[in-house]
């Protein structure tokens, strides 16, 4: 599996890489921006996209359309990263379309396990 | 978890250093930024307190006045603590 983190804080970029890339076993890819994560999705074609909602410039949700609206991107299951989602929050998210939410801060040690449930793999 | 520990203790040194840069400014959205940073990975990195610290400290930077950002300088103070 390949799952493209977008994400502007380093630390949950290398927590991610822990988590996915060695706990995992999965291809990581980094991007600190959306801009950055929109032509890497174009580009690299992951299994899965794991976005932050809150970023500077381009927030998640903004990220999220413009993944949509583009072909090659559409398909892609997008699986959020926020903090302390309430279940409001949650079920936005989803009706937005998205595969499914993780709620910050997370383990580490089972979040390959909690994804792999999401995306139902 | 020894590696994820201070690869986040190395990290968030330079965040303290960054957030105490923010108040001298009195940079309000970096201040959000660094307290939202803490309350969201503390946890994740193994300081459960750091993520209730920053948790605060952003609540309380939805409406900051003089009370509220001495409350978060207290804040930064312990979270610094925490990662002594």
């Amino acid at each position: 599996m390949k799952v493209l983190i977008i994400d502007d804080e380093q630390d949950v970029r290398y927590i991610v890489q822990m988590s996915l890339g060695r706990i995992g076993q999965m291809t990581v890819v980094e991007a600190a921006s959306g801009e950055e994560g929109i032509a890497l999705a174009r580009s690299e074609q992951p299994t899965f996209i794991l976005l932050d909602m809150m970023m500077p410039g381009m927030d998640g949700a903004a990220v999220f359309r413009a993944l949509r609206a583009l072909p090659e991107t559409a398909h892609i299951p997008v699986v959020f990263l926020t903090a302390k989602a309430m279940l409001s929050e949650i079920q936005r998210l989803k009706d937005l379309g998205a595969k499914g939410v993780v709620v910050k801060p997370f383990d580490p040690l089972t979040l390959a396990r909690e994804i792999k449930a999401i995306l139902g793999v | 978890m020894n590696e994820l520990r201070d690869y986040y203790l190395e990290s968030s040194r330079v965040r303290l250093e960054d957030l105490r840069a923010a108040f001298d400014r009195g940079d309000v959205d970096e201040l959000r930024r660094h307290f939202h940073a803490f309350s969201g990975m503390g946890g994740t990195y193994g300081f459960p307190r750091i993520s209730l610290l920053g948790d605060e400290a952003e609540g309380l930077l939805r409406s900051p006045d003089a009370a509220a950002l001495a409350r978060c300088r207290e804040l930064m103070d312990e979270i610094a603590r925490e990662l002594c």
